[in-house]
């Protein structure tokens, strides 16, 4: 487990003296002690602007979640809220900090740049830029509902990769529309937090192909879910892409809220069924005239979850072959 | 529509498990310290990150009478007490169900029939096919009649031309494997009658650490380095692996073995072939290791009168560790109070290849030294005495790139800097890179990666048997001269650096230790 936040500063800033600011906390807080300046990414976190009155500094002093991402990858953290109203009169605002980590004896801290913006939305990568590193890797935390507040195009052209979490989406068939033109244009790396979860159910499903024979039709193929439309939409994407179902072919999926397990998996029916059902931590694969087995699902919390897509950097081609069967092939 | 199984299809693209072959894990010794201490809790940690076979079973066998709750019991005591990471209720829930046990005596046929029927009811309960890992943890003088049994109740296959054997079988050897080139010899030729080389795992637990895992990233993977990394470049190469620790409880062992066999013919000839080899064509295994060997078999030999010249030995007698008094090595528990057992040794060897010519490498590893560190540092040639380094006291530090082993995995490149000012002062910062700062989270155990290329049949970071006998035979002149001299070996208090003859060592050539 990464060490949480042992301290932080933080003053307001503006956006033409950021680094300048920066540098003044830098040499305020190594001071007293030796602290490694550690930057591996620029971690861009979008929000959409809510409350105007709050001011840039504010945003800086309360953030667990993005701090508890960066104690495990550090980053230099560029958190944006943006009123993409399409103001013609542009207003930004800054502030800066330090989150400091670790032990005494190994003590590392993060940038931090808080920008609180209103303009149009081909502004906002002048805004960006100026305060990401050049040098580094750029990954998008698009800490909003993609099927409510689709990603900016204007914040797309800056990153390589986009990290978001389809659980949260309210419409899943409106998440995918908006995906599918990334999905499409291969522009950004695509990281779904939700994608990761599914992990455990497709190893598992590997794991017991051989059993499967040569083909399975979409027809032999029932998914439930607990409540995770999307997860379950992600399956389907997924078996559809990679089983080659033609097109308008779809299997059935449903929803039972009060079930136990979260997704459940079944090809075939009634005593001749295959079954892989996932709860939170364990999944169990029941092949019919064999011993069930469990596989362990990985206890990650949210911060490890995208920190470890930060580390990958690297493009999912499973994630975007399920992605794109669902923009071609999901039903309207 | 693609002429892939439906099975290729739905692996591609996925990570997956790292082993995904159904297997049986046989721990022999499995109720003794390694397994408690280290395997288990590695198995665990495999378990907990969803890195093992979703069919697995692992059975300690041992001479304790315990049942598989017992065993249990025993597994969970030590996963609490050394896993990296806290027992978590949940992830035990599902991995204690494939914990088994079986009381056997390895030299007792009966034993092993009563092991053989037991295995084959737990594979047949578990859908599993039959595949098997053969872990030694057990005393090498086991190694020889646990190898004859398993080959004579005929679980062990031999691999099909493709290397691939339905169902296969491998075996994992701890060190040590032999105490000379002689009795390796006996050893590796018993396991050969058993085991292909291509099953044979020999674990040098040093090889799965992950900065040691780095040193060939470091190497070939930044044009930065390699370009210097020869003679024209390097003034010297030192590689430390310091212990704090005295011989504890093994000195039952460590009597008959001594810091050369115990640390400098495996872990650090592994740790030198690593940092001195040239870049191999792939990263298949027995190309990488073909280019370790190749390290080896250049090491200039140091036998006869030479030892005494380039090898130091010391044993550590009473002194202070953390301000609190130790004992010396003789008077430990179970060590002859006249032994003339090594616990510490230094020496200057050299690697007679073109791109290592004349540059010395100094290794120095000992048990009660100041701290636990262990750490390669590759020094630089000094720029040349103008400009900048022209004050004949206090020249300018050489640039050095350290790679830190344990603990505080990492690296680091001294750089000399101008401090701000007026005048042209020069400091020397270091920068300076921590795995467990810069990547967050903890770093697997080396037994974990290790136990997980066993099971996926990857043999890359284990000892093949050529490597293991070549270093043996740079080593066993040593032994040989030390056994003929009969001289006691220098002494330095518990808390020190070793002998002063080590200092001189060194010193001799112009240069001193690295403090660590």
């Amino acid at each position: 487990m990464a060490t949480l936040v042992v301290d932080r500063v933080w003053r307001p800033s503006s956006p033409e003296t950021v680094e300048g600011d920066l540098a003044a906390l830098w040499r305020d807080v190594g001071r007293d002690a030796r602290i490694a300046r550690a930057v591996m990414s620029n971690l861009v976190v979008y929000r959409r602007r809510r409350d105007s009155e709050r001011r840039a500094v504010d945003i800086l002093q309360t953030d667990a979640a993005i701090e508890a991402v960066v104690a495990r990858h550090p980053s230099r953290v560029v958190l944006v809220e943006h009123d993409a109203r399409g103001q013609q009169a542009t207003t930004v605002t800054a502030s800066v900090g330090v989150a400091l980590f670790g032990p005494q004896t190994a003590r590392y801290a993060v940038d931090q740049v808080a920008v609180r913006s209103a303009c149009v939305e081909t502004s906002l990568p002048s805004i960006v830029r100026r305060f990401i590193r050049g040098d580094l890797p750029t990954s998008i935390w698009w800490n909003e509902d993609l099927s409510t507040v689709p990603a900016l195009e204007a914040l797309i052209a800056v990153g390589r990769q986009l990290v978001y979490d389809s659980r949260h989406w309210q419409d899943v068939r409106r998440g995918v529309e908006t995906i599918a033109s990334l999905v499409a244009s291969q522009r950004i790396d695509l990281a779904d937090l939700n994608w990761r979860r599914l992990a455990p159910l497709r190893q598992a499903l590997v794991h017991v192909a051989p059993s499967l024979g040569d083909t399975v039709s979409a027809f032999h193929v029932r998914i439930h879910h607990r409540s995770d439309e999307a997860l379950a939409w992600l399956l389907a994407g997924w078996l559809c892409a990679r089983l080659e179902w033609a097109s308008g072919i779809w299997p059935a999926i449903d929803e039972t809220p009060h079930d136990d397990e979260i997704l459940t998996l079944a090809v075939g029916a009634g005593s001749t069924a295959l079954t892989i059902s996932m709860n939170d931590h364990r999944v169990v694969v029941s092949v019919p005239g064999a011993t069930p087995f469990t596989i362990r699902v990985p206890q990650v919390d949210e911060a490890e979850a995208v920190a470890v897509e930060l580390r990958s950097l690297s493009h999912d081609s499973g994630l975007h072959d399920a992605l794109a069967a669902l923009a071609r092939q999901a039903p309207g | 529509m693609t002429t892939e199984t439906l099975s290729e299809r739905l692996a591609r693209g996925e990570a997956g498990p790292a082993a995904a072959t159904p297997v049986t894990i046989v721990i022999f010794g499995g109720s003794g310290d390694l397994a408690r201490r280290k395997l288990l809790p590695a198995l665990y940690n495999l378990h907990v990150d969803g890195l093992l076979p979703p069919r697995i079973a692992i059975t300690g066998v041992g001479r304790n009478a315990l049942t598989d709750e017992k065993y249990r019991d025993f597994a969970k005591e030590g996963i609490k007490e050394f896993s990296r990471r806290p027992l978590d209720e949940q992830a035990w829930e599902t991995f204690a169900p494939s914990l088994f046990y079986v009381a056997a005596s390895l030299d007792d046929e009966h034993g092993f029939a009563s092991l053989g029927a037991r295995l084959d009811t737990i594979e047949h309960e578990h859908g599993l096919s039959g595949n098997r890992i053969y872990y030694l943890a057990v005393p090498s003088s086991v190694f020889v009649p646990t190898v004859k049994q398993l080959g004579r109740f005929r679980w062990v296959p031999r691999p099909t031309d493709s290397g691939k054997p339905a169902p296969f079988a491998r075996i994992v050897v701890e060190k040590p494997i032999g105490r000379d080139l002689n009795s390796a010899r006996v050893i590796d030729d018993a396991i050969a009658q058993v085991f292909d080389e291509r099953q044979i795992y020999r674990i040098d637990h040093y090889l799965g650490k992950e900065t040691v895992q780095n040193i060939l990233v470091l190497r070939f993977g930044n044009s930065i380095f390699d370009p210097l990394f020869n003679a024209k470049f390097i003034d010297h190469v030192q590689i430390t692996v310091a212990e704090e620790e005295g011989v504890g409880t093994r000195a039952g062992y460590y009597e008959q073995a001594g810091a050369l066999r115990d640390m400098v013919q495996n872990h650090m000839l592994q740790l030198l072939s690593l940092i001195a080899m040239e870049p191999p064509r792939s990263l298949d295994a027995d190309v990488v290791r073909d280019e370790k060997l190749e390290v080896l078999e250049s090491l200039r030999p140091i036998e006869g009168p030479a030892v005494d010249g380039c090898v130091v030995r010391g044993q550590y007698t009473a002194g202070f560790m953390l301000g609190r008094p130790v004992p010396g090595y003789r008077e430990e528990s179970n060590v002859h109070p006249q032994s003339t057992t090594e616990t510490f040794v230094a020496l200057q060897l050299f690697i007679d290849n073109w791109r290592w010519a004349g540059v010395p490498f100094f290794l120095r590893t000992g048990k009660r030294l100041p701290k636990r560190a262990s750490e390669i540092s590759v020094h630089l040639k000094n720029v040349p005495p103008i400009l900048f380094n022209t004050g004949s006291t206090a020249p300018l530090d050489s640039n050095v790139l350290s790679i830190r082993i344990q603990p505080d995995e990492g690296f680091a490149v001294g750089i000399n800097s101008k401090i701000p000012g007026p005048r042209v002062r020069i400091y020397p910062v270091k920068m300076d890179f921590h795995y467990g700062t810069t990547f967050g989270a903890s770093s697997p155990e080396a037994y974990e990666r290790l136990l997980l290329d066993v099971m996926v049949g990857d043999p890359t970071l284990f000892m093949r048997r050529d490597a293991v006998e070549t270093a043996w035979r740079w080593v066993t002149p040593i032994l040989e001269r030390w056994a003929e001299a009969r001289t006691p070996p220098n002494s330095y208090p518990a808390g020190e650096w070793g002998p002063r003859e080590a200092d001189r060592l060194i010193e001799s050539t112009g240069r001193t230790w690295r403090p660590l």
